[in-house]
């Protein structure tokens, strides 16, 4: 009986370990494709091939509202669930722990880089791209919704300079770059771009009473894919996570 | 229980002010006593540190490793001289004080190793003087001279002739020392070895004369310095947690710097790179003519990465990271969080980022609108209509609401007697933006926390 459970156990755990193991898509690997990261959503990772691709830049982009933070707070935790590190480059010190670890994300083990001048941003991003090991770094350049003149503080933004120079460290480092922001900042830099749009928002509660933010919902469409098809789309609904 | 006791016996006063603290430097004189320490610990977990001129450790089961006690003393020896102890002599014997006479009767003849074999300690001892053995055993200064007053006056020159005779006439003769001694004199020794916890202080100093005022001679002198810490640390198994600076200035001044590497340092390029970043992001303010490192350690376990897992970012580059990000955007902007165990929407503290893995994820986390903190809330115009938010100003914005949820009213400290703080509201604005509100229930001040995306 002891042995019985002993191997149950043992089971057990090879199962675990398993689950755990990164899947090798082998006509991938063959067809000279780069691996990928998932992000979490089972729909959007099976229009995309698998994931994100590692050692490029994959831009996020929308206007407020349209779940740019949702997506890469679940990309994190699922990366983090791999075992694999994360470093969230925070231009606006607008990273809130609470909702990360709402989404999953265990923000103990999360390397949090905050606030600073977009030049100092940059020179974080390039740094953390170049210590290997790292497998996603986000880079948020998210500005607050009530502040304008983004283009004009992001000048440096508008450099093809700087994305090359962060494309090469992510090549050199293999992890994926994902770049938050509310317009498409590296152009063909990126290898994959998701534009992102919000469709509407549900309210629960009776008609004259207090209602309660339940449901939002959101298109993702790809408007540049290097490694895959175009075009693809699709419509994701968040809940509230009161 | 083998026993080999190291010895450093006392340095004539021209040798101890001319060629050794010539050829090893004033550092090393210093730190003479430790090295000793730490040669022992290298050896075998089990050592004493009995004062500054002698250690004891247990070599029992070191056979398979080193084959003979010869082979083992010797390698002692070898390693004493890399160290730059040059003088040390070693005993082996099967008790404590057997041990430290055997290294004392070592060096009275010139050699540098002595050992008593097991159950011929008599035998080997009988033709040694009884000064080196009332020398050797614990015996205090003062009780010595009387001692050997009493014993030349019985006409006993050698351990062999105490051996001989009778406990009973050793006893009255002598006293309880006495009996002691004779008991050693047969080659009996129970001493216990007392073991003791390890001193885990590691320091290193510079001195610079004259001082300096540029980085560049504190980075080639730091090398050295450096290395010897990795050494020690190496030896007792342990690694670098945090270095702490001392940096005194030419003015009397003394600077006090911490440096928190990200994971525990053990390489020496790792641990330069972070004093050197340090040292160049806020350099010292004036002349240097000292600098003392001292290390806060911690035990490590080195580890075997796993099989089926991706590897992380190595120490040495992760601290280095950490480092060069803390010269960057200044202290404390790359780290984890730790968000506290209360409702407050954006309360959290940071702590040190430390690349250890997370657990097997059992919890799967929400996927919906995920707040976006605004650091500190933005002052809003809120025009309400009973109690309801209807139209929201703040910086850029300007839009009526479409939708409110709320109030949600929290309290930080549920324990105080003070009145809610803050009543928060979710809106989305005609724009579709969604945004978080937040209401000060005493002054009726609106701020914009946040928004959801």
């Amino acid at each position: 009986m002891g042995l019985q459970v002993t191997a149950g156990s043992i089971m057990e755990r090879l199962h675990n370990i398993i689950s755990n193991v990164p899947e090798v898509n082998l006509a991938q690997t063959l067809s000279n494709q780069p691996p990928r990261l998932k992000l979490g959503l089972p729909e959007l990772d099976r229009i995309l091939g698998g994931g994100i691709p590692r050692g490029m830049i994959t831009e996020l982009y929308g206007p407020a509202g349209s779940g740019r933070t949702s997506i890469a707070l679940t990309a994190t935790a699922a990366a983090q669930a791999a075992g694999e590190f994360v470093a969230w480059v925070d231009a606006f010190d607008a990273f809130s722990p609470r909702a990360a670890q709402e989404a999953g994300v265990d923000p103990k083990t999360l390397l949090w880089v905050r606030h600073a001048s977009m030049c100092q941003v940059l020179r974080a991003t390039s740094l953390v791209l170049d210590t290997a090991g790292f497998s996603l770094a986000i880079l948020d350049l998210l500005p607050p919704a009530h502040e304008s003149g983004f283009k004009k503080k992001a000048a440096i933004l508008q450099r093809p300079s700087t994305w090359l120079r962060l494309k090469r460290a992510a090549e050199r480092s293999r992890a994926a770059l994902l770049l938050l922001a509310p317009y498409s900042l590296a152009g063909s830099f990126s290898s994959l771009a998701l534009a992102l749009a919000p469709l509407n928002t549900s309210w629960s509660g009776p008609m004259k009473g207090p209602a309660i933010m339940c449901r939002s919902n959101i298109t993702i469409s790809v408007s540049r894919n290097r490694t895959g098809r175009e075009g693809g789309e699709s419509h994701i609904s968040m809940d509230t996570a009161y | 229980m083998r026993i080999l006791c190291i010895y450093m016996p006392a340095l004539p006063p021209e040798t101890s002010t001319g060629a050794t603290t010539t050829a090893a430097g004033f550092e090393l004189e210093k730190t003479l006593h430790p090295a000793m320490v730490d040669l022992a610990r290298s050896f075998s977990p089990r050592v004493e540190d009995a004062g500054t001129d002698t250690t004891y450790l247990e070599i029992s089961g070191l056979g398979s490793l080193f084959h003979t006690e010869e082979n083992l003393a010797h390698t002692i020896i070898k390693s004493a001289n890399r160290s730059g102890l040059y003088s040390l002599a070693a005993g082996i014997a099967s008790g404590k004080i057997l041990a430290r006479l055997a290294a004392e009767y070592a060096v009275t003849n010139g050699k540098r190793i002595t050992i008593f074999a097991p159950g011929k300690e008599a035998k080997q001892i009988s033709a040694i003087p009884v000064q080196i053995l009332v020398n050797a055993s614990c015996i205090k200064p003062d009780e010595r001279r009387e001692l050997l007053g009493i014993l030349h006056g019985l006409g006993i020159e050698t351990a062999g002739q105490l051996a001989l005779i009778s406990s009973r006439s050793a006893g009255s003769r002598l006293g309880r020392r006495g009996l002691k001694l004779q008991r050693l004199a047969m080659g009996l020794d129970d001493t216990p070895l007392v073991t003791s916890m390890e001193d885990v202080e590691i320091k290193e100093s510079i001195e610079f004369e004259p001082p300096v005022h540029t980085l560049e001679p504190i980075s080639f002198r730091l090398r050295p310095c450096v290395e010897r810490i990795c050494k020690q640390l190496a030896r007792r198994t342990l690694a670098a947690a945090k270095i702490i600076l001392w940096i005194h200035l030419e003015q009397g001044k003394i600077q006090h710097r911490e440096i928190d590497p990200g994971l525990p340092l053990t390489e020496p390029n790792a641990m330069l790179e972070q004093i050197r970043l340090e040292l160049e992001t806020s350099p010292p303010q004036d002349a240097v003519e000292r600098l003392d490192v001292s290390i806060g350690t911690e035990r490590f376990r080195p580890s075997q990465a796993d099989m089926f897992k991706p590897s992380g970012p190595r120490p040495s580059s992760l601290a280095s990271l950490l480092s060069r990000l803390d010269s960057i955007l200044g202290k404390g902007k790359a780290t984890a969080a730790l968000p506290s165990n209360c409702h407050a929407y954006d309360r959290f503290e940071t702590v040190l980022f430390r690349a250890q893995k997370q657990g097997p994820n059992t919890k799967s986390g929400a996927f919906g609108p995920m707040l976006r903190a605004y650091r500190p809330p933005l002052d809003a115009r809120v025009i309400t209509y009973l109690g309801v938010p209807r139209h929201v100003t703040a910086g850029m914005l300007h839009d009526p609401v479409s939708s409110a949820s709320g109030p949600f009213r929290f309290h930080n400290e549920w324990w105080r007697d003070e009145q809610f703080l803050m009543e928060e509201w979710d809106v989305e604005l005609k724009c579709r933006k969604l945004l978080k509100l937040g209401r000060l229930i005493q002054t009726g001040k609106w701020l914009l926390l946040g928004e959801y995306d």
